[in-house]
């Protein structure tokens, strides 16, 4: 009985290349090539790198065709538009109208991401066109 | 079909195995997380199964796998509950400490002598009902139908007659 029939598996992978896809416990999917391992973690590389615990692997699969493609969470403008903080605003004393755009633009800097500053960026070029 | 030798008869688990292997037969193999395969083992190793399904190499864990299912039996018990608890006996002394009770085994055995129909819930909340057949330190085997499944004890919570 092999000890370590998937430290050759992983091998096998890594020096192919084959798009895998792994199956967490949690039955989520990471898909990829593997960039590297150890005996704890897996390096998995598709569009960003990802580092996945080897305890945490129920499966280790060659990749679908279809796999890979499964549909990511589109960009949503009309969600990132309105103001960040109607509420606040309403409840401080009136503000300048030029502060507002600064405001919703500073505000919650941590939670803001890259898709809604995409979609803010996109939503002021599209008033721009409008005027 | 293989006959169970006297001197391996503690392990069931590499000998089912090895056997469905040898045999390329279909197995079903259920996972803790209640996604199933179907495919031919093609490698055993220690902590980790290959199996091909539609074509391909699938690596499963074993720690994540609940059970593996055979539409036929694998493994056949001949005369094995009265011995079997003398070689399970001899092989963890380590952990039973002298004169203590070992209630799994007491358990399983009489279960394994009267060809008791047990019901099996699984930590991921399914029930099977089943009669025992054998058993060794990591998994269960079991008699349904005209199936046989071996269930890994990680996948057990309870048992109930």
């Amino acid at each position: 009985m092999e000890t370590n029939l998937l430290d050759r598996m992983l091998s096998t992978y890594l020096a192919s290349q084959t798009p895998i896809t792994v199956t967490l416990q949690n039955k989520i999917r990471v898909s990829g090539r593997i960039r590297a391992f150890d005996s704890y973690v897996i390096v998995v590389e598709a569009q960003k790198r990802e580092i996945v615990y080897r305890h945490a692997v129920s499966c280790i699969s060659p990749s679908l065709p279809e796999d890979q493609k499964r549909p990511a969470p589109a960009p949503r403008p009309a969600q990132t538009r309105p103001a960040a903080r109607p509420v606040q605003t309403s409840h401080q004393k009136p503000r300048q109208p030029q502060h507002q755009p600064a405001l919703s633009a500073t505000a919650g800097d941590s939670s803001i991401n890259n898709s809604m500053k995409e979609g803010l960026l996109k939503w002021m070029q599209g008033q721009k066109a409008a005027k | 079909m293989e006959v169970l030798k006297e001197e391996s008869r503690q392990t069931i688990e590499p000998q089912f195995l090895a056997q469905a292997q040898a045999s390329g037969m279909k197995l079903r193999i259920g996972q803790m997380n209640k996604t199933e395969h179907e495919g031919v083992i093609r490698d055993v190793g220690r902590y980790e199964i290959n199996i091909e399904e539609n074509g391909k190499i699938v690596t499963l864990l074993k720690q994540e796998i609940s059970y593996l299912s055979a539409p036929q039996p694998i493994l056949t018990t001949l005369s094995l509950s009265a011995p079997q608890s003398a070689l399970e006996q001899q092989a963890e002394p380590a952990d039973a400490a002298p004169g203590r009770p070992n209630i799994q085994q007491e358990f399983l055995d009489k279960a394994i002598k009267e060809s008791q129909s047990l019901t099996f819930f699984l930590i991921n909340g399914q029930r099977i009902k089943a009669v025992i057949e054998a058993y060794d330190s990591f998994t269960i085997l079991l008699k349904e139908g005209g199936r046989q499944h071996l269930y890994y004890k990680h996948s057990i919570t309870t048992i109930n007659r």
